[in-house]
């Protein structure tokens, strides 16, 4: 008997082992024992229904992927993408001022090969104009421009204010910026062509791939902070659809011979200008100066100089 | 071949699981049911599962478990709410007894007697198939015999301390 194993606790462990014996010998015919087959129905139906539940989960967690991956794009986080380009050469602040306009023409044409996307936040980023972005034009005040931004693009993803130097080189006053993605809009209240000097105002826009503000919102030292990692996220594009990305090639069947690129110093970077007439001119940097290089930088406005 | 040892193992151990379950549930249905269940789960991979060195201890693990699952117990209640306790099946009233004084026994309790007294096991075995110490099998045996004698006696309960 296996209660001899146990012995010291002074139980009757042989009648409990009779009244668990007694039990099994009454509840035996009373179990009600299906076919075999039945059970094996029962095993693969299971089966089944797990294999179905793997698959409804294996779906859901795509679509919520997919859906994360979107709200991800469309308000990015650091992440490895192309080599940082420049800050953009600065037109002439002493240019005659021009009357800011969201409906200036720019005569422009769809590329050839379709540049790539960043996604559905795609259709939700403003289109990069020679004036402005579309939903709000340089020279619009500080406070419009970003209501008329934020509710295209929802939440800013960081801010920086700079009263000296900063990362965006010499700009004609006191900086502010904002930025969405890859996309850094710029606000000064110092004079440019769209606005005199007090107020604050949008005076330029870049999309890169470097991350400025993040280093330190107040940092307003003789020179730019070493390169952060660089970003990734939504890059809007010019009503083209020129983008960060998009390549020489592609840059040149959209704007045709509105477009000159130069390879000038510091560092022997690749530029490229548009000329889109009275609308303005877009501007950036590129990887380099062959038909595959790419637009590693695109911006407009009074860009800060060097 | 498989399939002629499946049924083999299903023909000669489906009532005793029921029993055991039987004994560790107090309902005679939720065992029948929780044991199909396994038996099922077992016939889908019976070609691993067969070669196992125990393949009772692998059903009456996932019999307990379905047994004893959040959802089951929440079934339970809802059918709990919806209607009486089923009626006791017709046994002797000693084995009612029996019955009824496991389900004031802690879990751990009931699963080491019934591993014990239905199963007849040897203690390094159930200590092996509950995943503790041989030691901790013998003196948890010990407790919840005394347990279940008291019970049985005089309806007093042990409580606490069923874990060690």
């Amino acid at each position: 008997m296996r209660s001899d194993d146990l012995r010291g606790d002074g139980l009757r462990g042989d009648e409990l082992r009779q009244r668990f014996e007694a039990l099994e010998t009454e509840v035996l015919p009373l179990a009600d024992s299906p076919a075999t087959e039945a059970i094996r129905r029962r095993g693969r139906r299971r089966q089944r229904t797990l294999r179905v539940a793997v698959l409804l989960s294996a779906v859901l967690l795509g679509a919520t992927v997919t859906r994360g991956v979107e709200l991800w794009t469309g308000q990015p986080t650091q992440g490895p993408v192309s080599p940082a380009p420049t800050t953009p050469a600065a037109p002439p602040t002493s240019a005659p001022p021009v009357t800011p306009s969201v409906t200036a023409p720019t005569r422009e044409r769809t590329p050839t090969t379709a540049p790539p996307t960043t996604g559905a936040s795609a259709s939700r980023t403003p289109v990069l104009r020679p004036d402005g972005l579309a939903v709000t034009a340089f020279g619009a005040a500080e406070r419009d421009a970003l209501a008329a931004l934020a509710r295209r693009l929802g939440t800013p993803d960081e801010r920086g204010s700079w009263t000296g130097a900063n990362p965006f080189g010499t700009c004609p006053g006191p900086v502010r910026a904002v930025r969405w993605g890859r996309l850094y809009v710029l606000f000064t209240s110092g004079p440019t062509r769209y606005e005199a000097r007090g107020r604050w105002h949008l005076f330029a826009y870049q999309v890169d791939a470097i991350r400025r503000t993040a280093v330190d919102p107040n940092y307003s030292g003789p020179t730019p902070p070493p390169d952060p990692p660089p970003l990734r996220g939504s890059s809007p594009r010019t009503a083209a659809g020129i983008g960060f990305g998009s390549t020489l090639a592609q840059l040149r069947a959209a704007y045709g011979d509105r477009v000159t690129v130069s390879s000038g110093t510091p560092g022997n970077v690749h530029r490229f200008r548009v000329r889109l007439g009275a609308g303005g001119e877009l501007y950036g940097s590129l990887s380099g100066s062959g038909s595959a290089a790419t637009v590693t930088g695109i911006a407009a406005g009074a860009g800060c100089g060097e | 071949m498989a399939e002629r040892e499946f049924e083999e193992f299903y023909a000669g151990n489906y009532g005793r699981f029921v029993v055991q379950l039987y004994a560790v549930t107090g309902s005679l249905a939720e065992a029948e049911d929780a044991v199909q269940e396994a038996f099922a789960r077992a016939s889908v991979h019976w070609g691993r599962i067969g070669n196992y060195d125990s393949p009772e201890a692998w059903v009456r693990r996932v019999a307990l478990n379905v047994a004893f699952t959040g959802l089951r117990r929440a079934r339970r209640v809802v059918e709990v709410l919806a209607r009486a306790q089923p009626p006791a099946p017709p046994l002797p009233a000693d084995s009612l007894e029996l019955v009824e004084a496991l389900k004031a026994l802690p879990l751990p309790f009931r699963q080491v007697l019934v591993l014990h007294y239905l199963a007849d096991l040897p203690v390094e075995r159930i200590a092996g198939e509950l995943g503790i110490a041989v030691g901790t099998a013998k003196s948890r045996l010990a407790r919840a015999r005394r347990a279940l004698a008291r019970q049985l006696v005089d309806g007093e309960e042990e409580v606490g301390s069923a874990q060690r």
